[in-house]
């Protein structure tokens, strides 16, 4: 299990930008923009340093002092494999959108816009909660800490 | 346009009255632990804390337990603290409503429970949860 210095802002970040686009979405019936934000998030977690909303977060967030990091030690394969919970629901939002089931696509969507806001309000991470649950029923590869 | 704006609206009322929910759990956490007596975890006259962690759970002992200890640095021997492991000890985590690791709880030296952090919980938010001792010294 990788400890390592993990920036929850940028996570936070991430995560705000996710309900920003979800309401957007909704509001102006831009079904588009679901997709965009599902492949965004795939590509968070399968490659974070080059990540679209990393890259937000860096090179847009950072310089504007929108937000400051927040380096905890922690454990990044929570976290992406949220992001990537995140997107794989997304997508599925997307295939319901483009296939005429609006209502299950909204609802998805959605869906992911509240576990966002929650882990920004609240700090719970559905994900990274699903993550341990599946590691610890041996479903998810990782050494436990001793 | 206007009719759509119903249900971002509607989720903020939801996560404005989860919030509520939230904001009120220590109270009713303390209702709940009451008829059952002072809580055996605490000790006499002091407050506790209780950092409830697991041994997977990497933010609990690279964060949460360096902030406790700088918590303990600070309060000395008038608050207890101490570390429930969720897995070991279920029916504690269950009977606080734990559902995710780090969590904190801090009682008050009548077994009241004060304040609930879910997530990581620096030393100085705990400090300024923990009800008004007195303190030897801040060091």
């Amino acid at each position: 299990m990788a400890r390592t210095q993990v920036d929850h802002n940028a996570i936070k970040f991430g995560q705000v930008t996710i309900v920003i686009v979800v309401a957007l979405a909704w509001l102006l019936a831009r079904i588009w923009l679901v997709p965009v934000l599902a492949v965004a998030l795939l590509v968070n977690a399968a490659w974070p340093t080059i990540g679209p909303l990393r890259l937000l977060y860096r090179y847009l967030a950072l310089p504007l002092r929108l937000v400051r990091p927040h380096m905890v030690t922690d454990e990044a394969a929570p976290h992406r494999f949220a992001q990537a919970v995140g997107g794989a629901l997304l997508l599925a939002a997307s295939a319901a959108l483009y296939s005429g089931v609006a209502a299950l696509g909204w609802a998805l969507a959605g869906l992911v816009a509240v576990l966002a806001a929650v882990n920004v309000l609240w700090n719970f991470c559905a994900g990274c909660f699903l993550f341990y649950q599946l590691r610890r029923a041996g479903l998810l590869r990782g050494e436990r800490l001793a | 346009m206007s009719e759509r704006l119903l249900v971002p609206v509607a989720v903020l009322l939801l996560l404005g009255l989860a919030g509520l929910w939230l904001a009120a759990r220590p109270r009713r956490l303390s209702a709940r632990l009451a008829p059952n007596g002072p809580s055996p975890l605490l000790p006499p006259g002091r407050p506790l804390v209780l950092a409830f962690t697991s041994t997977d759970c990497v933010t609990c002992q690279a964060a949460q337990r360096p902030a406790l200890a700088e918590l303990a640095a600070r309060v000395g021997d008038s608050v207890q603290i101490r570390e429930i492991d969720v897995l070991a000890d279920r029916e504690t985590a269950r009977a606080f409503g734990v559902f995710s690791v780090p969590s904190t709880a801090v009682l008050d030296a009548t077994g009241r429970v004060v304040a609930l952090n879910i997530g990581f919980a620096s030393a100085d938010r705990l400090l300024a949860q923990l009800p008004a001792r007195r303190v030897p010294e801040d060091r």
